[in-house]
Formats: structure tokens, C-alpha cells, sequence
């Protein structure tokens, strides 16, 4: 992955924590920066992913992560991914669209397997 | 027939759903979202293999033409676009018609087929119209929704049930 320096002033009260940090889990100031922002990064943009702002495909490209990564993520943030109110119910308008295949009789219960 | 994306195909199976929706509609699914849920997590998902059974058993992978003269909409994930590419109406496309209907649980993907005059479901509301279809048993289908509670919003589950029990 490329990088890119980026000049950027913070409060000593953070940098501290920063550096608190950074101690425990032995390593540097800049790499535990570089920790903190991404893991940030992540739940702000699966945050994007529940507000319908950017789609959960387009999240794990950003990310560089699997689907199953964005869905682990919210897990672990408590962010709540799935279609508003209005969207599932407008879903159940195509409920007509959705016709068995030939071969499957309706009214008859299909087997799990 | 049913276009299916990889929140979808992921959902499902965590409900333990998928072989039976597949088993009774004719699901397809693009070249990306195959890839998206199959090949780039098979070895650290075990969803992603049963995925990849179900799939090889029951559900065709389809090949997307690209969009002709316009550019892909953004902020969206190579599956949902491919998918665009199956249902929008300047690709030519053989299976484009009234009756294909996207299933997705995203947000931003759901908005946009909505705004473009789509067809889509949630996956609750596949598993619901099953029940109506006497496909399922009201036990399975109350299993399958509580499956699907987690990982699905609460708005969606809620709905989900007030459908069931109006149906019932």
C-alpha cells in the first residue's frame, strides 16, 4: 500500500494518549497513530455503509477488505446494517414477481436438506 | 428470476435459507459477486464455502456486458455494479425483463434500484413470500427470520413478522 506523509497538529492531551498507548503495546508513536486512524476508518465507513451513503461492496474495496469483514466490523461496533422501513416494505410489492420453478408444485413444503 | 448480491447470498446462508431459495426460484448471479463471496474468502469463511456448493449446485453464474456509453455509478462495489449491468436498461442483456428482481439488503444499493424503477426484495421478504407460497412451514419460516434478526436491521425483522402474521 503507498503512503503519503501527512502534516497534522493534535492536541498534547491525545498525543500523550498516543503515546500511552504506544508503550503498552510496544510500538512506536507513528505506527500506533497509523493503528488508531485505520481502525477508526473502518467503523466511519461502515457507519456510511448503514446510512445507504456508500454500499457495502464499495466499503470493502475502500477498506481492503472482504464482505465478510464489513459485516464482522458492524458486529463488533454495534452498527446495524440492513434495509429502512420504507425500503422492506416497498420490497414486499415484488412479492408477486417471485414464481416457483416449474418442477416446484406450490403448497408444497421444501425440503432442508 | 432472482439476481442475487453478496449481502444477499451471505445473509441467507447465515439463516440457513439459501439452498431452499435456490432450490425453488431460478437465481442467478454475476461474475463479481461470485468472486466477492466465494473465491477471495474460501479459506478463512466457512460461509464462503457452503456458498460456493450452493452456487455450484443451484444457482447460474452469469457473465455482465458492460455499460455502453455511460459511465458506472459510484460508490458502489464491483458485484452490485455487475448487477446494474444485468437489469439497467441501456445493456443489452438476455435475461433484463419485468420479472428480474434484485435481492439486496443494501441500503444505498436498494435506494438506487428504487430510484431507477428496479425490482428488488429484501431477503426477509423472499423468505415471507416462500411462507405465503406455502413453501415453508410457519415454524421454518419464524426459524429463518430469527436466523436472519442479527445480521438484518430491526426495522426489516419487524415488518418481516407483521407481513407473516398478517398472512396467517
Amino acid at each position: 500500500m503507498p503512503v503519503k506523509a501527512v502534516p497534522i497538529r493534535m492536541p498534547v492531551e491525545l498525543l500523550n494518549i498516543v503515546d500511552l498507548c504506544a508503550k503498552e503495546r510496544r510500538t512506536n508513536q507513528s505506527e500506533m497513530l497509523r493503528q488508531l486512524v485505520w481502525q477508526a476508518a473502518e467503523v466511519q465507513v461502515v457507519k456510511l455503509v448503514a446510512e445507504g451513503r456508500i454500499s457495502t461492496g464499495y466499503s470493502a474495496e475502500l477498506l481492503g477488505v472482504t464482505y465478510y469483514d464489513i459485516y464482522r466490523i458492524a458486529e463488533a461496533n454495534r452498527i446495524q446494517l440492513g434495509a429502512t422501513e420504507d425500503l422492506a416494505q416497498q420490497s414486499y410489492a415484488n412479492q408477486g414477481l417471485l414464481r416457483p420453478r416449474s418442477a416446484i408444485q406450490k403448497d408444497t413444503p421444501i425440503s432442508s436438506e | 428470476m432472482l439476481i442475487l448480491d453478496s449481502d444477499a447470498l451471505i445473509k441467507l446462508t447465515r439463516a440457513g435459507a439459501l439452498h431452499r431459495v435456490a432450490q425453488v426460484y431460478d437465481c442467478v448471479i454475476p461474475v463479481a459477486v461470485y468472486k466477492e463471496s466465494v473465491e477471495d474468502d474460501l479459506e478463512v469463511y466457512p460461509d464462503a464455502a457452503e456458498i460456493r456448493d450452493i452456487i455450484n449446485n443451484r444457482i447460474e453464474v452469469v457473465k455482465a456486458e458492460p455499460f455502453q456509453g455511460i459511465a458506472a455509478p459510484s460508490a458502489f462495489g464491483p458485484g452490485e455494479i455487475e448487477i446494474l449491468m444485468l437489469v439497467t436498461p441501456t445493456t443489452i442483456m438476455p435475461i433484463t425483463g419485468d420479472e428480474a428482481t434484485v435481492v439486496t439488503d443494501d441500503v444505498r444499493f436498494l435506494r438506487y434500484l428504487a430510484a431507477f424503477g428496479v425490482n428488488f426484495m429484501v431477503p426477509s421478504s423472499v423468505i415471507v413470500t416462500m411462507r405465503q407460497q406455502n413453501l415453508l412451514s410457519h415454524e421454518e419460516t419464524i426459524s429463518i427470520l430469527e436466523s436472519l434478526r442479527p445480521i438484518i436491521s430491526a426495522n426489516e425483522y419487524l415488518t418481516a413478522i407483521r407481513v407473516l402474521e398478517q398472512g396467517e
